[in-house]
């Protein structure tokens, strides 16, 4: 099997992703204005929001695998819903490190429980979930069935949950709501290539991922048969 | 007729059955032998839907009966190689519980009658927990007598029985054969089996095949000089 | 029909083995008593807390009825039975969901007085709403109890792995239940807390349909 980086779609996405992220890097440290409030600081939001949107993105690929999965029982799919999870974790991860680093010089506090990081947090506590029952659930087609299964019901918990939480205390509204489509143009647009850079950066982690298992899938086989 | 083709089913990385196929006529009682680990209760869960298969198809009377149609499952009856019991009922209730199921209006006495039938009547109403390896396998019997089948799947039928037991086995068997019904018994007593069934196959390495040679039919005095 | 049978039978298993409806009472007393010694506040501030603390004395003790009800199921292979009878899955799933809905229903019959007698505070005077409350808040916790506790049944270390998947999934249907607790004990008009009742109904729907649906998966072997 062809190396997954010698594969020339594989060198051009990550060409791309890397003059995407760092195009992005110089138009938010030299080109974008700097918020009179919240200074330096509000530049985290060209990473914070990306994250949180490649997290929602990765969850529901898992739901919509899983529901293939349960289908089809291909295992391929299987492959794309825990290789999505991972992925969904890591940016879920993400956006509550970046949170409280904006946090602490704004609210004065690294945490408090606003509506979108609370439901990020539990999002993130699912997919625990989600991970501890493939470790130490049972093995092969049923670990697969229960994994889709429970990628299903996550994601049709996720407006439950947001709306809950949103209700949930009129104090904790702090969450700046910016409405992007008034926002000037430099930061507009900036913030659309940080949204796409970081949408590339999914795909591409996630064929990685696949190839990954794929591989391990091929070797399990090999081992097998011998 | 019981059609199975082609069927494949993988735990984890093991492939236990590879194409296993074969057919249970209508009125033929066929036993599956194989050793430990073969992958026999598996096929025969894979046939009564509590295990899935991962390729093949399984046909009865020309319906699949891997789809979710319930009714075709009503011919059909699997007696497993656990009970398949709730242990905090009584023999009773566990059987009133499974009438109900499949749709029978039985009363207590009825119910009574069967367990007669398989020397469990004095115990019926405490609950099964304190029964023996034996008890439990007569009132997976009882189960067998109360339920009406086309098809029977039995798994180790003998497991645990004492002679008394294992001649209540045969007699009943020999009865559903002459009634003309249907069995698809599996144990690795090759002995035992081959005086139950008008054929035997054999499941190894995945696959299935009949075994050759004639089969002695034994009655069943003969078979309670049998360990 | 069926359902009616399977769900007479998690209530006769009950009634048999009488192992549950005990431990949920025990337990849910238990955590009242300490919930009782280690607060010690003015009443005034009790009463703000006292609705989380009841929903998660009642989360905690749903927990043992949701692990239970197909934990009985392993012993002796009861569930392959079951599995091989001509069963819809949906309408297992359905007898799951009703039947522990029924047990965390009558264990709430006695630990909800015990709660009010323990903190010394006054029972609600809507009684309606509040019991209406309750038994919808009830069967959203029993209906992703039951998909998750299905799911989970036959891992050798389900005991954690229930509460695990349990305890996030139902955050909203406790933020909810909560925050209507509270405005009932208050008195509050209704218009105040219908948001929170629509999300209840809302995640009673959402997981009872997808129970319905996918339970089929997780059931089988």
């Amino acid at each position: 099997m062809e190396s997954f980086h010698s594969k020339f779609s594989t060198k051009v996405m990550a060409v791309t992703i890397a003059i995407a992220w760092f195009s992005v890097l110089y138009l938010v440290l030299a080109v974008t204005r700097i918020d009179p409030d919240q200074q330096m600081a509000q530049k985290i939001f060209y990473y914070h929001v990306p994250s949180a949107w490649t997290a929602g993105i990765a969850f529901l690929m898992v739901a919509v695998s899983g529901g293939y999965y349960l289908l089809t029982k291909n295992e391929k799919w299987d492959q794309v819903g825990f290789a999505s999870a991972e992925l969904g974790t890591l940016f879920c991860a993400l956006v509550l490190i970046s949170g409280p680093i904006w946090a602490k010089p704004i609210w004065g506090t690294s945490w408090s429980w606003e509506p979108r990081l609370t439901t990020v947090l539990i999002m993130f506590l699912i997919y625990i979930g989600y991970f501890l029952v493939r470790q130490f659930g049972e093995a092969g087609e049923r670990k697969r069935r229960v994994s889709a299964a429970i990628g299903i019901t996550a994601f049709a918990n996720v407006p439950i949950i947001y709306l809950s939480v949103k209700f949930w205390s009129a104090e904790a509204q702090l969450h700046p709501q910016p409405a992007m489509s008034q926002q000037p143009a430099d930061v507009f647009w900036t913030f659309m290539l940080s949204l796409l850079t970081f949408t590339l950066l999914f795909i591409h982690l996630l064929r990685y991922r696949l190839h990954v298992l794929n591989l391990q899938s091929e070797i399990s086989g090999i081992r097998n048969d011998i | 007729m019981l059609s199975i083709e082609n069927v494949t089913k993988r735990f984890g990385n093991t492939i236990v059955l590879k194409g296993a196929s074969m057919n249970v006529g209508r009125g033929e009682s066929v036993g599956l032998i194989g050793k430990n680990g073969s992958g026999k209760s598996t096929l025969l869960r894979i046939v009564s839907r509590i295990l899935s298969c991962d390729n093949g198809s399984i046909t009865w009377n020309g319906q699949s009966l891997m789809g979710s149609d319930v009714r075709l499952r009503k011919s059909l009856l699997y007696l497993g190689h656990e009970p398949g019991f709730y242990p905090p009922l009584s023999a009773l209730e566990n059987l009133q519980f499974l009438a109900g199921l499949y749709g029978l209006e039985m009363s207590s006495e009825q119910i009574t009658e069967k367990l007669g039938e398989v020397g469990l009547n004095v115990y019926q109403k405490g609950p099964i927990r304190n029964y023996s390896r034996g008890m439990l396998q007569r009132l997976l019997l009882a189960k067998a007598l109360l339920i009406t089948w086309d098809l029977l799947l039995m798994d180790e039928p003998t497991s645990g029985l004492d002679t008394d037991g294992k001649g209540i086995l045969s007699k009943v068997i020999k009865l559903w054969r002459d009634e003309g019904r249907s069995l698809f018994i599996i144990s690795h007593n090759e002995r035992w089996i081959s005086a139950h069934v008008d054929r035997i196959n054999v499941l190894e390495n995945g696959k299935i095949e009949a075994r050759e040679g004639k089969i002695e039919s034994r009655g069943p005095a003969e078979m309670e000089e049998e360990p | 029909m069926n359902l009616v049978i399977l769900i007479r039978k998690e209530l006769l298993l009950e009634l048999r083995s009488r192992e549950i409806l005990i431990s949920m009472i025990t337990f849910g007393a238990s955590v009242m008593l300490l919930y009782a010694f280690a607060f010690r506040p003015t009443p005034e501030a009790l009463r703000e807390f006292a609705p989380g603390l009841l929903w998660t004395v009642i989360l905690f003790v749903g927990v043992l009825a949701l692990h239970r009800s197909h934990s009985l199921e392993k012993e002796f292979d009861a569930f392959s039975l079951l599995l091989s009878a001509p069963v819809e899955r949906s309408t297992l799933f359905l007898s799951k969901w009703f039947g522990s809905f029924i047990l965390l229903v009558i264990s709430q019959v006695i630990l909800l007085p015990i709660f009010f007698l323990f903190l010394q505070l006054p029972f609600p005077s809507k009684i309606v709403p509040f019991i209406g409350l309750f038994i919808l808040v009830d069967l959203g916790i029993s209906s992703a109890g039951s998909l998750l506790s299905g799911a989970v049944m036959r891992s050798r270390v389900n005991e954690f792995l229930l509460p695990l998947l349990l305890f996030p999934m139902v955050t909203p249907l406790m933020i909810s239940a909560v925050k209507s607790t509270a405005a009932i004990m208050e008195s509050q008009p209704f218009s105040q807390w219908k948001l929170w009742l629509q999300l209840i109904v809302s995640f009673v729907i959402v997981f009872g349909l997808v129970g319905y649906l996918i339970y089929d998966y997780v059931s089988e072997e």
